[in-house]
């Protein structure tokens, strides 16, 4: 008998391929009983899925996500269209929904980091120490430094615009949140008097800001 | 025509990166098209001095490795816009980028600009091989001390093996108060002892730690280096251009002095 | 009187230019310290089969000369070899030798 549905696997989720004849009616009991086979072979896992072989109607394909979201632990995180440029969006959209989480958590580093270093993590960063002009904090998810931003931030690596960056002292020569780029000011002002305040900035509107950090601006972070 | 000039010393510290920055912006301020190299892997220095530390997000080792398109990663002046800077990568080491790699790059340069100016590292290792592997003229920067005079003569050497056969001089940091004394080279005595022809002069000016500071190069303003490096960028474009006198003793005090120092 | 006592009276502007055209023609000879302990260790082996020498007075230098060609100065090397005693009752003169 000629199979109806095949599943197969890519670099970020499943092609569910389907027949373009059989009626839909069938398709979606063997893709049913497919997905309930490999339940406990996919566990929990948080997945890209593509449909191939035959139009669907958005009724059918949303009929179709029920069918393996009822059929199997799996979280579908978004549907595919075959085509590349979708695909690329969709790695990042699946790579924000596996690090989204990981701006909640994060990764001490403790000292100085000068120029030339550059300090990397996969979620978000506390800095007990000075960024020197020249060196870099890179971070999926927020950077706070207790201490001196006087180098470069970058938040939001992935593109999480709702990424923010704290420091004791904010004189960042670049700080960078998801896709925007905020660069200090090419003639600073005599030293302000906020100088020594914490300060945090945030992305609104498409913009960076940098504010006090006050109880208000606080309650207005979102942790995502 | 362009034209790929490569600022080199041997020697660190005896002004490679101000001569650079003023060279190239001196250019820039006669409208013709520069762009400035720094080819310190490891050490970037140009972008501060030019003061445009705060706008790098791409850089050398990014446009050679295909991280982005050259246009990317050059960065305009923040006061001529026929001006750029293409950075150097500060997390990186010099064998991130070929001699070959180089020249490719200069090659596609050539086409957008007339100057490329070439900020080299100090030392004769790779970052010097980076640095002269497109270039077709040299300017040797050295200070009137002799370990200074030494490793430039090295250099000069280095390059003309390298068939580089355009090599100018630029004596920098001459402190006229010492050669009046006796206590420093003289110019002449520099050319004499290397055998090169001389470009220009800069005198130990402390309105560059000024600039430096602020980072806007000093070329163009009324200050002795100042007017010393708009005369060099006029001779590197082929003016014919007398050596100006360096001597700063105008003052009244210092004319009262040199009334006694010369007895 | 030694280098030091030549020098005393000249500005040290003058002095750096002297000592750089000295320290440059060895340069750009090329001749690193152990080719010139070399070519001294070669030197005093070929004298002493002649004559007893002063091994540790032995001074070997590059330096230039004039040239008498083409004007310019040349390099040329430089050695001053004091000798104790002559052997075999040779008739050389006892006395520093210049190479």
């Amino acid at each position: 008998m000629k199979q109806t549905v095949m599943i197969k696997g890519n670099a970020y989720g499943l092609v569910v391929m389907l027949d373009k004849e059989a009626p839909f009616e069938d398709i979606l009991k063997e893709v049913a009983v497919k997905f309930r086979d490999s339940a406990k072979f996919f566990k929990n896992a948080k997945m890209a899925v593509s449909f191939e072989g035959r139009k669907l109607s958005p009724e059918e394909q949303q009929q179709l996500i029920e069918t393996i979201t009822d059929n199997s632990t799996i979280t579908v995180v978004c549907v595919l269209d075959k085509d590349e440029e979708n695909e690329r969006r969709f790695k990042k959209k699946l790579e924000e929904a596996v690090t989204g989480s990981a701006t909640g958590s994060g990764q001490f580093y403790k000292g100085t980091l000068r120029s030339g270093q550059v300090f990397e993590s996969e979620s978000s960063v506390i800095i007990l120490g000075d960024v020197n002009p020249g060196a870099r904090v890179v971070a999926k998810g927020n950077v706070v430094v207790l201490g001196a931003l006087r180098g470069t931030a970058f938040a939001g690596l992935s593109g999480n615009e709702q990424a923010f960056v704290v420091a004791l002292e904010m004189a960042p020569t670049q700080i960078r949140i998801a896709d925007t780029i905020a660069r200090s000011a090419d003639r600073p002002p005599v030293k302000p008097d906020s100088a020594d305040q914490p300060k945090i900035a945030y992305i609104e509107n498409g913009n960076i800001y940098i504010e006090p950090l006050c109880k208000e601006v606080i309650n207005d972070i979102h942790l995502i | 025509m362009s034209e790929v000039i490569v600022v080199t010393s041997g020697k660190g510290g005896v002004g490679k990166t101000t001569t650079t920055a003023n060279v190239g912006t001196g250019l820039a301020m006669l409208n013709k098209k520069v762009v400035l190299i720094d080819t310190d892997i490891g050490l970037r220095n140009l972008d501060v001095v030019m003061g445009l530390e705060n706008r790098i997000v791409y850089n050398l080792v990014d446009v050679v490795e295909g991280n982005c398109r050259i246009k990317q990663a050059l960065i305009k002046d923040k006061r001529y816009n026929n001006l750029y800077l293409l950075p150097s990568a500060q997390t990186r080491d010099k064998t991130s980028v070929s001699p070959e790699q180089m020249q490719k790059l200069i090659d596609e340069l050539k086409e957008e600009f007339d100057y490329i100016i070439l900020d080299c590292p100090a030392g004769i290792e790779q970052g010097f091989k980076n640095a002269i592997a497109g270039a077709s003229r040299a300017l040797v920067v050295t200070t009137p001390e002799v370990s200074a005079i030494r490793d430039a003569d090295r250099i000069i050497g280095l390059l003309e093996a390298n068939e580089i056969t355009k090599v100018d001089l630029i004596v920098n940091r001459i402190r006229m108060d010492l050669v009046k004394r006796g206590d420093m080279m003289t110019i002449d005595d520099v050319v004499d002892i290397l055998a090169v022809s001389l470009i220009g002069a800069v005198p130990d000016d402390e309105n560059i730690v000024i600039s430096t500071n602020q980072g806007e190069p000093i070329v163009g303003t009324d200050a002795l280096a100042g007017r010393a490096y708009m005369n060099i960028v006029k001779r590197i474009m082929g003016e014919d251009i007398p050596l100006m006198n360096l001597d700063t003793d105008n003052g009244f005090w210092n004319r009262i002095k040199n009334i006694f120092k010369s007895k | 009187m030694s280098v030091f006592d030549l020098f005393k009276k000249k500005n040290s502007g003058t002095v750096a230019k002297d000592r750089l055209k000295l320290l440059l023609v060895s340069d750009r000879a090329s001749c690193s310290p152990e080719i010139m302990e070399a070519i001294k260790n070669d030197i005093i082996k070929v004298i002493s089969k002649y004559m007893e020498i002063d091994s540790d007075g032995l001074d070997i230098q590059i330096t230039q000369t004039e040239s008498e060609e083409n004007h310019g100065t040349v390099p040329a090397i430089f050695a001053n070899i004091p000798i104790k005693t002559i052997r075999n009752g040779s008739d050389a003169r006892s006395e520093a030798k210049r190479n």
